[in-house]
């Protein structure tokens, strides 16, 4: 690594990074403790726990805007004082987009970022295969500080709730163009809108405030020019985990966790509940017989009930059971 | 005890990847200028 000489006294020097290091401490503490973000963390907790009445709560603090001011004025300013100096918060990098987590709240995130014009041109030259429309099922409320003079398409489609089924039928469609300005608020119901950034003229500053609450359960995509369903991703990353932990149990064939598996057959997600119910088949079909009768007739998901129904008939195929 | 291999048991028509996944690249749209956090289950 070659050093400016500025690093190499800092390297050198314990007692100038014992500084740096307590500065950044200090700061974190004093951004966690802005007025601002106390005040905003009480509104949410005394809020019902909705996401328009908590993503209106949002809207008024964005608007006031003390609390991202506040908190990057001390930052740039420690910074200006200490170029060691780093942000005590954590930081979210892409090809795309830099930017910050202001506020991280169970109820509410606050994330302020840069979106550079430069690499959006880059990322639309060098695309190679097809586009897609995302519907996150994030509900969020975004504020353009710096527009860039972007223009953006909104696009929507039927609510993506937990019946979703991805049809060749299921599309989403143009809803409208809009050429944001400085200081414009958009709220996006990723269940049912998606914007997509058609230009812009300079790099983009924003502030997006999203809930978790009443998120959808699901991420999906639409092809850019067919607008047709492509593909969904789970919006549950701990349901994701999950599903890979039971894969991974039933190739270790432990049949003692059993009870787990039903357990997790209650998930609120139909894809969860049926790749339980696959995993638990292929582990012990005897424990499973009762669940798929039961999702045969009764889940509330059309394809989780015509899956169920199959592998009955898989079972009297296979000899496990005769259901005659 | 019985069981059945996993390979003879249909996937749903609607099949879900894992979270995060993307089938296609997005450009400039809501996943590439915003971020995320989980979900509430339950």
């Amino acid at each position: 690594m070659i050093t400016r000489p500025e690093l190499t006294r800092w390297l050198q020097d314990p007692a100038a990074q014992t500084s740096t290091y307590e500065r950044i401490e200090e700061i974190g503490r004093e951004i966690k403790g802005e007025p601002a973000a106390a005040r905003l963390s009480a509104r949410l907790e005394a809020s019902p726990k909705e996401a328009d009445a908590l993503l209106e709560i949002a809207r008024q603090a964005l608007c006031d805007g003390s609390l991202v001011a506040d908190s990057l004025r001390r930052m740039t300013r420690a910074a200006r004082n200490d170029p060691f100096f780093r942000p005590p918060i954590r930081n979210s990098a892409t090809e795309m987009v830099a930017g910050l987590w202001l506020y991280e709240h169970r109820l509410l995130t606050i994330f302020v970022a840069v979106a550079s014009a430069d690499a959006l041109a880059l990322k639309r030259a060098r695309r190679t295969g097809s586009a897609s429309i995302t519907f996150t099922g994030q509900r969020s409320v975004y504020h353009f500080l710096r527009a860039g003079g972007a223009t953006v398409s909104l696009w929507a489609t039927d609510p993506i709730g937990e019946g979703f089924s991805g049809t060749p039928e299921t599309r989403c469609r143009l809803v409208g163009r809009r050429s944001l300005r400085d200081g414009d608020m958009i709220a996006i119901d990723g269940r049912c809108e998606a914007f997509v950034i058609d230009s812009t003229k300079s790099d983009i500053v924003y502030c997006q405030a999203l809930t978790p609450v009443g998120a959808g359960p699901l991420m999906v995509e639409f092809d850019a020019d067919t607008h047709r369903f492509v593909a969904a991703s789970s919006g549950d990353e701990t349901s994701s985990r999950t599903q890979m932990m039971l894969s991974l149990l039933r190739t270790m064939e432990r049949t003692d966790a059993v009870p787990v598996f039903e357990e997790l057959l209650g998930s609120p997600h139909f894809y969860a509940r049926w790749q339980t119910l696959r995993e638990l088949v292929a582990l012990d079909a005897d424990a499973a017989f009762p669940h798929l009768g039961r999702m045969a007739n009764a889940d509330p998901h059309p394809e989780v009930r015509a899956a169920a129904a199959a592998v009955l008939a898989l079972y009297e195929e296979e000899g496990v059971r005769c259901l005659a | 005890m019985k069981k059945i291999d996993i390979s003879k048991l249909p996937e749903l028509r609607t099949r879900v990847g894992i979270y995060g996944s993307m089938k296609h690249r997005e450009v400039g749209g809501s996943t590439c200028v915003g971020v995320f956090v989980a979900i509430v289950s339950g």
